[in-house]
């Protein structure tokens, strides 16, 4: 019974023990927000500090269910971690394109957020990355703390949580 | 029954990148392939271009100081320490003995900081995931004494034209003698995991080798040239800053393969906490900075400073009108020249070879597009 | 040898070729005509006694209002003699000109990426370069050489003045 005096307050339990009941739709988001996968793509300095200092041993991101995958078909979260530039945008657009719904984005630092430190004189860095796609979460920071990922991950989650079923399909529109 | 007549073999393109988690950032390397053999590598770079060059002719020399951490990231220091440097020559300003220390601690500990993260993907692009975690252990430690000294993680800000920004804390002392005290044994703990293994040595023994006649053919630098049996150090052989006061030796391999590329790395983190060391201890009194005023400008004229890097030379060549702008910056990297000659050592090896031997090469996409 | 005799050697090797010679922070600093760029180069290369083998740093200066064209400066060093040399030249150009100079790839291998940087960002052409697409602008960038002095482009903001 552990197990299941710690479920989420959502879930109904029935007496006896070895039946729940909620509804389909917070499951799904339940199951959806505690496993996000999100994509190895490192653009610039955020990457050292959001994708591989966070991942490492001390920060350890897979505590929160995030792990990485090499593909963009396997992953469900795309954290921008750098420097978006006019070159690379296109290619940025196309990986986004081959991930599967539902998929959410994080634009860590000043760079993906609106150009950052690169956004006078600079005639190749794209000015923000929510120029091309839709953005769930901004971190502000230059490079962010590896602490400021994990809380755009949970705010993430929280987000998540809140969704309805048949939502996710548009908000990717 | 298939049929086999007929079937026929012939070479293909495979895009390596601009994702792929083995380019260490976004680097595309085309490859045309004769079944696992890359018989021609094409890299493409400029996923990552700043245009750092562009902004630096609007900006003054002060303002420049923060782009150039962001040149090389994982050596950021480095990077901080060859701009101002450069502008200190080029106008002559004197910089008080302490701020030159504590530039060459700094410098130092970002150089074994650097080296740890190479060797963090290096060893997990060849699929060996535990030295990755024991690597950014120690690592965390360098960042925790940097965040101490300027507040940052990874792009300091921490050098300014005259001296240094801030002084170093009082818990600075005790936390480096206590990381230095145990990084060797840490180095050791990788060596043996690691120098050793039969497949790390079937993986990089003979792998990759880079003559030493191509090394300066292709004007490598930094471990790739010591590797290939070149004894050439900029710390050595022309001293910047306080270099000259220090005893430490520059590890020199012979066979340029990646096992050699592997080794010297390692030798050179023992080198570096040598350096940081004897910098502690004859650590001087006095002042941080020289005063310099905000509308600063140098007089007319141009400079090409170059200092050694973690992945090698890294110059700046600064021309000055006069105003507090500079007239142009260019900037040269290291990694710029080792990407050159990655076609040159890696043909007509096998792909899974390929990774290693760009691992090897320690190559930093944002250094070689700027 | 130091640098100052190292200067008197390169300008007694080309002695009617060098319009300037002069010692920049210690580093022996030559100009020539760009009629005898690749030449110079070369023979600094293979002379004995420079024995320059490998380039230490290849930009160009855009120098159209002060001097008339594109200054190219070359940084070339020897790991034998461990010195440094440096070599400038003028290409002549006015307004929205391209000009050509030769290829210096044929001396140095790794001449080759610093000089396709020169060709897209400046826009002066290398005549005989083995492969000058671009190296840093994507493949579709029209929109002309931005480190030219004066560039504007479309998404382009200037710093305002505090």
């Amino acid at each position: 019974m552990g197990v299941i005096s710690k479920l989420p307050v959502y879930m109904e339990k029935v007496p006896g023990g070895g039946i729940l009941t909620t509804t389909a739709e917070k499951f799904f988001n339940w199951s959806r927000a505690s496993s996000l996968w999100y994509m190895l793509f490192g653009l610039a300095c955020c990457a050292i500090e959001g994708l591989m200092a966070t991942g490492a041993s001390r920060y350890d991101f897979d505590r929160f269910g995030m792990m990485f995958r090499a593909s963009p078909r396997q992953a469900d979260l795309m954290i921008v971690a750098g420097t978006l530039t006019h070159k690379m945008a296109k290619r940025v657009k196309i990986l986004y394109d081959q991930m599967s719904e539902p998929k959410y984005v994080i634009a860590m630092g000043g760079c993906a957020n609106n150009g950052g430190p690169f956004y006078y004189d600079c005639y190749s860095v794209l000015k923000g990355v929510d120029k091309i796609i839709p953005v769930d979460v901004y971190i502000p920071g230059c490079p962010p703390r590896p602490e400021s990922v994990l809380e755009a991950s949970l705010k993430l989650q929280e987000k998540i949580k809140k969704q309805k079923l048949g939502e996710w399909s548009a908000s990717t529109e | 029954m298939m049929e086999t007549k007929g079937l026929r073999t012939e070479e293909f393109m495979v895009n390596m990148g601009p994702q792929h988690p083995s380019t260490h950032g976004v680097c595309k390397l085309v490859l045309k392939m004769d079944g696992e053999l890359v018989k021609e590598i094409q890299p493409h770079v400029g996923y990552l271009h700043r245009s750092i060059e562009k902004i630096a002719e609007n900006r003054t020399y002060a303002q420049i100081v923060p782009f150039t951490d962001r040149i090389d990231y994982c050596a950021s220091m480095n990077s901080n320490h060859a701009y101002v440097e450069a502008v200190e020559r080029m106008a002559e300003v004197e910089v008080p003995e302490r701020a030159q220390y504590l530039r060459v601690i700094m410098a130092e500990l970002n150089r074994i900081a650097s080296h740890l993260l190479w060797l963090a993907t290096f060893t997990i692009d060849l699929g060996a995931v535990t030295p990755f975690l024991y690597a950014f252990r120690e690592r965390e430690e360098i960042m925790d004494m940097f965040e101490m000294t300027c507040g940052q993680r990874l792009t300091y800000n921490y050098m300014k034209i005259g001296g240094v920004n801030w002084d170093i804390p009082k818990e600075f002392v005790p936390k480096a003698k206590q990381f230095l005290k145990i990084l060797p044994g840490k180095v050791d703990e990788y060596e043996d995991l690691l120098t050793n293994n039969p497949i790390l040595l079937y993986r990089t023994k003979g792998i990759g080798v880079l003559s030493s006649e191509k090394a300066i053919e292709y004007s490598a630098s930094g471990p790739s040239i010591r590797a290939s049996g070149v004894r050439w150090d900029i710390r050595k052989a022309e001293p910047y800053a306080v270099y000259d006061k220090f005893d430490f030796n520059i590890p020199v391999r012979y066979n340029g393969d990646v096992w050699d590329r592997y080794k010297i790395r390692l030798d050179e983190m023992r080198e570096s906490a040598k350096i940081v060391e004897q910098a502690i201890d004859g650590l001087p009194e006095g002042d941080i900075a020289k005063k310099v005023p905000m509308t600063w400008k140098p007089k007319e004229g141009e400079v090409f400073c170059r200092i050694e890097a973690p992945r090698g030379e890294m110059a700046y060549h600064i021309i000055s009108d006069g105003t507090n702008k500079p007239y142009r910056v260019k900037i040269r990297t290291g990694s710029f020249c080792n990407l050159q000659l990655l076609p040159a050592i890696a043909t007509n090896h096998l792909i899974a070879d390929l990774v290693a031997i760009f691992g090897s090469l320690d190559i930093v996409l944002p250094e070689v597009d700027r | 040898m130091d640098s100052e005799s190292l200067l008197n050697h390169i300008n007694e090797l080309h002695k009617d070729i060098i319009i300037n010679s002069e010692l920049i922070t210690d580093v022996p600093t030559i100009e020539v005509k760009p009629e005898h760029w690749v030449e110079v180069c070369s023979s600094l290369k293979k002379d004995v006694k420079t024995n320059l083998h490998s380039i230490s740093n290849y930009g160009a200066v855009d120098y159209r209002e002060k001097l008339g064209g594109f200054q190219l400066v070359l940084t070339i060093f020897s790991h034998k003699h461990k010195h440094r040399v440096t070599v400038k030249t003028l290409v002549p150009a006015q307004g929205d000109e391209e000009p050509e100079i030769d290829t210096v790839t044929t001396v140095w291998l790794s001449a080759d990426w610093f000089e396709r940087e020169i060709i897209e960002l400046f826009g002066v052409k290398f005549k005989g370069h083995p492969d000058p697409r671009h190296l840093m602008l994507d493949d579709d960038w029209d929109e002309g050489f931005p480190l030219r002095r004066g560039w504007t482009g479309t998404d382009f903001i200037v710093k305002p003045e505090m």
